[in-house]
């Protein structure tokens, strides 16, 4: 790669002179111009001789240099460029390069991406709970006393605490959760890879927080799916199904008010009239909850007047499989002949008159769903089994049939408090519609059943041969993959051989060959492999779990959510759980003790998960060493042990997430130093394992085991941290090159980067997700949809059925009764009690990013605040803007109510990620939502119904929090105390 | 009363959709962060956004009480808002106390310092009517009018108010300007602000330092809901003209005051209002009279426009209104006459 070019940078130092440096108390800053055709290019732009007071506006409007920029950690579905405009060493405001193509001819371009949080970073950057030293405890943990320490000291006591909490207790009590703020630059890769490379155990956590779509794993057998943003304006059908892209989708929204003047129709369902459905041709103000029961009814009316695709539903639907009558399962090829397969299922073959072998299911030689004949999709037969018996069997569209036929509009009309007229307005667009297409946000995720709401939806959707058919579908936010992002945090030397020691690190040699031959013969997709591949390697070589799994280590933690799920399934959580962990469906890890050493990087553990006086009580406090390497104060860091100060996202290199939203890399260039003492992720691991490998040789320590897959030896951990001492501590832009030889980022080089911020991706990537948009063919122009593999290619689906998912049979699934998608209550968590407490992802702020920001708060009443609609404030006796006491069986907290027309009465409303610290007492509503666990996803064993990382995981639901609210006349309020056995634990 | 004034050789001016707006305030943000960071406007917003039906920002600015015109247009005393009953003060926050206390067994929490009584987004989303009937709102995005006739430059007796000669924008002279604070009394659409610490009067200058150079203001060039129009009045070619001239669809709030505001509206549109049962009816949800308190009686013929064109392409059918309004190549949004139409190109 083309280092020549950047050893023409030219440093230029500069003395701090800015007011907000001053303010800051900054050392010296110095910054660089990328190159002289640049400094041309972009700036700088003078300041004007004062002629006039006009003058002084316009001294206003002017720089020394400008950087590209975008917001690399923030955890926002989404990517956007931005300039950032540079002065006196200082970012003094930072504005949209607004410089993206038209994906093609007829569909409106994506400028200017952006929202109100990414025009104010600055403030975040600059703001009053940055961090900017490191700091260490010297008081109890949250007691705020700190003690300024210099960075070799803080480095060299982590290592030591490391070191002996991995001798101690094993490496995998060395705990990292996914983030889940961080980027796809060389501060998450160096993160990743120290937590890899010491055997730690690193936690998924996308489920935790309620954001992973396990509806469409169970569908479809992938979380995250949907194309690039302006596919929405190719829909004639929009359906915004749990989902306000005004709000939380800020840059890509406009095109669905586009798509209707365009002539496209659109839906928004929600308990909320959101700042979405006020742009709604029909807003469905539907009982919270009650979404399943709507897509059962549209999926009947469907079925009903045949506006099916049938043709599409045969051959990518798993309709016409062949389930008996007697078990209420698929019929097998082991129910049929000796040594039969029980990953072989049936059709009906209307000319032969006989069941036939489905193509393209687990058990079939052929990796094709094509079809030489029409299967049909109702009817009932009778089949001779092996043993001589003749048993009843149907195909799943006559279940399906009759599953579906209570809902009728009158009946979904009474469960869903809709008008009839309503549902059948929306079931005949539905049934009119070509190109129906659903946004489900992350936020559809949060309740005990959203699965099931999901499925339902994608059902219809299904029905309608919408899936992989451009301009329709299901929109539920898509990744491209960055392989070359693996190689990064994997790779232990320098270059090729680094990158094949990575694959070989992933898969063994001889499953390599005999993937490679299977993909020759056709006897394996590519896909296919990919997913073996990384099935191995996350359950073979990382320590990978998820943090429900790791909370649950704690039997105090299982023991709460066990007495608050009782009675809500058949048998107790805790025996799904001990059911799991016995049949290998769970992760396993930690394998020997809870965890010990906490590295909270772009995380806020505490703030975020629920029941956190459980949290605390039982698994936190136990903990040895907390470090939380953070540029902002969080809730988490103040209960830490170390904060280290990371730089700003402006002050490293980094690329933004690479959803499909928005088809392009965004590159985070390094507008300017490190804040005061602050340093990027990927040097203060450098520096951290150059430690660690330091005192591990002088005390000669042995090679540890790590969690049972693979042992790790910390005598050479910086060693293979540095690929062999090629990176250098400050050679973060060496892993960007590292991560851009990537399949979906070929010929993007960095310079260009630098100059452009942005380059349009040239495919859909392989590796990190296997390829979850799957579409093969898509090599950067054009509208970005997903699906084609199965559509176009008919190469089979991930599924247990090798199809699209409507009936499950796995046992847990029939003890539910969730085979096909039903509706269920939702259940009462935290005591029965007037309010159902509902949360969205926020408008303010990202998360806890930007929630404390002023230049935020000032829009927002300053304080954390409940919606309520102002008959029910009124009813309760509590006006605008006054504080409540917001209870339920754990206890209260104070919050100021805000009234609001668009709350559906009997809900409190919120938009989530307030700061502990934001509330009396430090406890946010976080200590009234219990987060239940659904037992099915602990499930297992069933192709894509099988614990993985970004895919499958049990999760912590917070829809289904039941809470009462009353005045607050300065009552005490507070959560109930935990009681532990522990005579040193403080119960908050 | 008027005055004769010459008017302008050209007049800039912008035009909303509020049929895209996300009530996101980006455009409040960039603003903000572009000229009022500085302690005597820290308190003002050159650009807010309003939910309606509400009390709005400043509060009450659309009561008529306010105003510094009657209904007809003539001139009456009007009200300057008040700090913290009006604008709301920019409220400090405590991060210190909470994040680096000293270890003091009082939790203090994070929390504006002073009292709060108002600021620029209190009634977010509260709208009005009985859920889920009838229970409606929307958002209005305002900044200074530039007006035609403008209220604020008649009352000031320094005559520090003017509007430029090349392109219609009024500027407070902050040289002349001595901070009396009539034209904050008088301006109905509250977009004076009195700077406390600078003791003079400023408003929004429509980024005149980017229009010079042919680059959109902040608020409408980072709006991300691409809802702004800029350009000139007399540009036939251009958005405004189209929009306001030839389609009629884009109207100006408040015109009943007569100030001529260069700043235009294309109306609202909304879900269908629900009768007693629950059953859909064919009524939007937003009532007309309220609009027209707004926007006057054009904005009826406004909406039938808009719908009109809308159902043509509902039937599969073409409109050119639909297109200009999808802004299909955003940068066609703006067209001002300078060489530059980029930041950095």
């Amino acid at each position: 790669m083309g280092e020549a070019s950047t050893s023409r940078r030219t440093f230029l130092k500069f003395a701090a002179a800015g007011v907000a440096a001053g303010a800051v108390g900054l050392p010296l800053y110095h910054y660089r111009f990328r190159s002289p055709e640049e400094a041309v290019r972009v700036g700088p732009r003078g300041t004007p001789p004062l002629g006039s007071w006009e003058d002084l506006y316009r001294q206003r409007w002017t720089w020394d240099t400008i950087a590209k920029g975008s917001h690399g950690w923030a955890n926002c579905r989404s990517a956007c460029a931005w300039d950032l405009y540079v002065k006196d060493g200082v970012v003094v405001r930072e504005e949209q390069t607004a410089t993206y193509e038209q994906s093609e001819p007829g569909v409106p371009d994506f400028n200017p991406r952006g929202c109100q949080k990414g025009a104010c970073y600055t403030e975040v950057m600059y703001g009053p709970s940055r961090t900017s030293v490191p700091l260490k405890r010297v008081g109890p943990r949250g007691s705020g006393q700190w003690e300024r320490i210099g960075w070799e000291q803080a480095i060299g006591e982590i290592a030591e605490k490391c070191i002996a909490a991995a001798n101690r207790w094993g490496t995998e009590t060395l705990y990292q959760d996914l983030g889940p703020n961080f980027d796809f630059g060389p501060s998450t890769a160096g993160r990743f890879k120290f937590q890899f490379m010491a055997g730690g155990m690193f936690a998924d956590n996308w489920a935790e927080i309620g954001d992973l779509n396990i509806g469409a794993s169970m569908a479809m057998g992938f979380a995250h799916v949907g194309g690039s943003a302006d596919e929405w304006f190719l829909s004639d059908y929009l359906v915004v199904w749990m989902m306000n892209p005004s709000v939380t989708q800020i840059p890509d929204a406009h095109f669905l008010y586009e798509a209707r003047y365009k002539g496209s129709e659109l839906v928004v369902i929600d308990p909320v009239y959101s700042a979405t459905a006020v742009h709604a041709d029909q807003w469905l103000p539907i009982a919270v909850g009650t979404d399943a029961a709507l897509g059962l009814a549209v999926a009947r009316h469907l079925l009903d007047v045949g506006a099916i695709d049938l043709p599409y539903v045969r051959e990518q639907t798993d309709l016409p499989l062949l389930v008996r009558l007697d078990t209420g399962r698929f019929l097998r090829g082991e129910d049929l002949v000796e040594g039969g397969l029980g990953t072989q299922l049936y059709m009906w073959h209307p000319q032969r008159n006989a069941a036939v072998a489905a193509p393209g299911c687990g058990g079939h030689e052929t990796r094709s769903l094509v079809l030489d004949f029409e299967p049909p999709i109702d009817g009932q037969w009778l089949v001779r089994l092996k043993d001589g018996a003749e048993v009843g069997v149907v195909p799943v569209g006559a279940m399906l049939k009759e599953h579906l036929d209570p809902w009728t509009f009158d009946y979904t009309a009474q469960v869903t408090g809709l008008h009839v007229e309503q549902i059948r307005r929306f079931a005949e667009g539905w049934a009119r519609a070509e190109r129906p297409m659903v946004l489900s946000s992350w936020g559809s995720n949060r309740y005990m059943h959203s699965d099931l709401m999901n499925r339902a939806k994608i059902l219809c959707l299904a029905l309608k041969g919408a899936l992989g058919r451009k301009g329709a579908g299901y929109q539920a936010t898509g990744w491209v993959d960055l392989d070359g992002f693996a190689n990064a945090m994997q790779m232990q030397r320098p270059g090729i051989a680094g990158r094949l020691g990575a694959l070989l690190g992933t898969i063994e040699p001889a499953q390599l060959f005999d993937a490679m031959l299977d993909v020759a013969m056709k006897r394996k997709t590519q896909n296919e492999v990919e997913r073996m591949g990384e099935h191995f390697y996350t359950k073979n070589r990382l320590c990978t779990t998820d943090v429900v799994e790791v909370n649950f280590t704690a039997p105090g933690y299982l023991d709460a959510l066990n007495r608050e799920q009782e009675g809500m399934s058949p048998r107790p959580l805790a025996a799904y759980r001990e059911e799991s962990r016995a049949n290998g469906w769970g992760p396993g890890v930690p394998v020997k003790a809870p965890p010990k050493v906490f590295f909270s990087g772009g995380a806020n553990l505490l703030r975020r998960n629920n029941l956190p006086q459980y949290l605390k009580a039982f698994v936190w406090d136990d903990m040895e060493l907390i470090v939380d390497i953070n540029p902002k104060f969080s809730f988490t860091g103040t209960q830490a042990d170390y904060i280290l100060p990371a730089a700003g996202w402006y002050e490293k290199a980094g690329i933004k997430y690479t959803m499909s939203y928005i088809p392009y890399v965004h590159y985070c260039d390094v507008a300017v130093p490190p804040l005061a003492e602050s340093k990027g992720e990927f040097e203060i691991y450098w520096l951290l394992t150059r430690e660690i490998e330091r005192q591990a040789k002088a005390m000669d320590l042995p090679v540890f085991e790590g969690c049972g897959r693979g042992s790790t030896d910390w005598k050479t951990l910086h060693q293979r941290y540095s690929n062999r001492g090629d990176l250098g501590q400050h050679d973060a832009e060496k892993v960007v090159r590292e991560i851009l030889d990537s399949s979906a980022t070929k010929g993007v080089t960095l310079e260009a980067l630098k100059r452009d911020g942005i380059a349009r991706f040239t495919a859909t990537g392989t590796s990190v997700q296997a390829s979850a948009l799957h579409n093969p063919d898509w090599t950067g122009p054009g509208v970005l949809n997903t699906l084609t593999r199965f559509t176009e290619h008919k190469e089979p689906w991930p599924t247990w059925s090798g199809r699209i998912t409507s009936f499950i049979d796995h046992p847990w699934f029939i003890e539910m009764r969730e085979q096909f998608p039903v509706h269920k209550d939702s259940p009462k968590a935290g005591g029965d009690h007037p309010f159902q407490f509902v949360s969205c992802h926020a408008r303010w702020s990202i998360h806890s990013s930007w929630r404390d920001t002023p230049m935020m708060l000032r829009l927002q009443r300053g304080e954390p605040q409940v919606w309520i609609n102002p008959a029910d404030g009124e009813r309760l006796g509590i006006a605008d803007y006054a504080y409540a006491e917001l209870y339920n069986d754990y206890g209260s907290v104070r919050m100021r109510v805000k009234y609001s027309t668009a709350v559906r009465p009997g809900v409190a409303y919120y938009h989530h990620a307030w700061e502990p610290h934001q509330f009396p007492n430090h406890e946010s509503y976080k200590w009234l939502i219990p987060g239940l666990v659904n037992p099915l996803h602990m499930a297992g064993g069933y192709q894509q119904i099988d614990h993985m990382m970004n895919r499958y995981q049990p999760g912590s639901a917070v829809q289904d929090t039941r809470l009462g609210i009353r005045p607050w006349t300065g009552q005490p309020t507070g959560a109930k105390p935990v009681a532990t056995s522990r005579s040193d634990g403080e119960p908050t | 009363m008027k005055y004769e004034t010459p008017a302008p050789d050209r007049q800039i001016a912008m035009v909303l959709d509020l049929n895209k707006c996300l009530g996101c305030h980006t455009c409040t943000v960039a603003c903000k962060k572009m000229w009022n960071t500085d302690a005597g406007t820290d308190y003002a917003y050159w650009n807010n956004v309003e939910t309606m039906p509400g009390k709005g920002f400043p509060a009450n600015v659309h009561d008529p009480a306010t105003a510094g015109r009657d209904l007809d247009g003539t001139t009456k005393r009007g009200q300057i808002p008040d700090l913290d009953t009006g604008y709301g003060r920019a409220w400090t926050f405590n991060h210190k106390d909470v994040l680096a206390s000293t270890g003091a067994p009082v939790k203090e929490w994070l929390r504006p310092r002073e009292e709060v009584k108002w600021g620029p987004n209190f009634d977010e989303d509260h709208g009005a009517g009985e859920y889920p009937r009838e229970n409606h709102y929307f958002y209005l995005p305002r900044l200074c009018n530039h007006c035609t006739h403008p209220a604020c430059r008649d009352a000031c007796p320094r005559g520090a108010i003017h509007k430029r000669q090349q392109d219609g924008i009024v500027l407070v002279d902050q040289d002349t300007c001595h901070g009396y604070r009539f034209c904050v009394e008088a301006c109905p659409y509250k977009k004076v602000y009195y700077d406390h610490v600078r003791q003079v009067s400023s408003k929004c200058i429509f980024c005149l330092p980017r229009i010079e150079e042919g680059v959109a203001p902040a608020c409408a060039r980072q709006c991300p809901g691409r809802l702004r129009f800029v350009g000139y009045r007399d540009d036939p070619e251009g958005p405004i003209h189209k929009l306001v001239d030839r389609w009629k669809v884009a109207i100006p709030l408040h015109p009943e005051y007569g100030l001529g505001p260069n700043v235009f509206y294309v109306p609202p549109m909304s879900p269908p209002r629900l009768d007693a049962d629950g059953r859909p009816t064919e009524e939007p949800r937003i009532p007309l009279a309220f609009l027209e308190s707004l926007f006057g009686k054009a904005v009826g013929p406004a909406l039938e426009v808009l719908l009109a064109e809308r159902a043509k392409t509902r039937n599969g059918g073409s409109s050119e209104l639909m297109d200009l309004l999808i802004a299909y190549d955003w940068n066609q949004n703006f067209k001002l006459d300078a060489h530059q139409r980029e930041v950095l190109s």
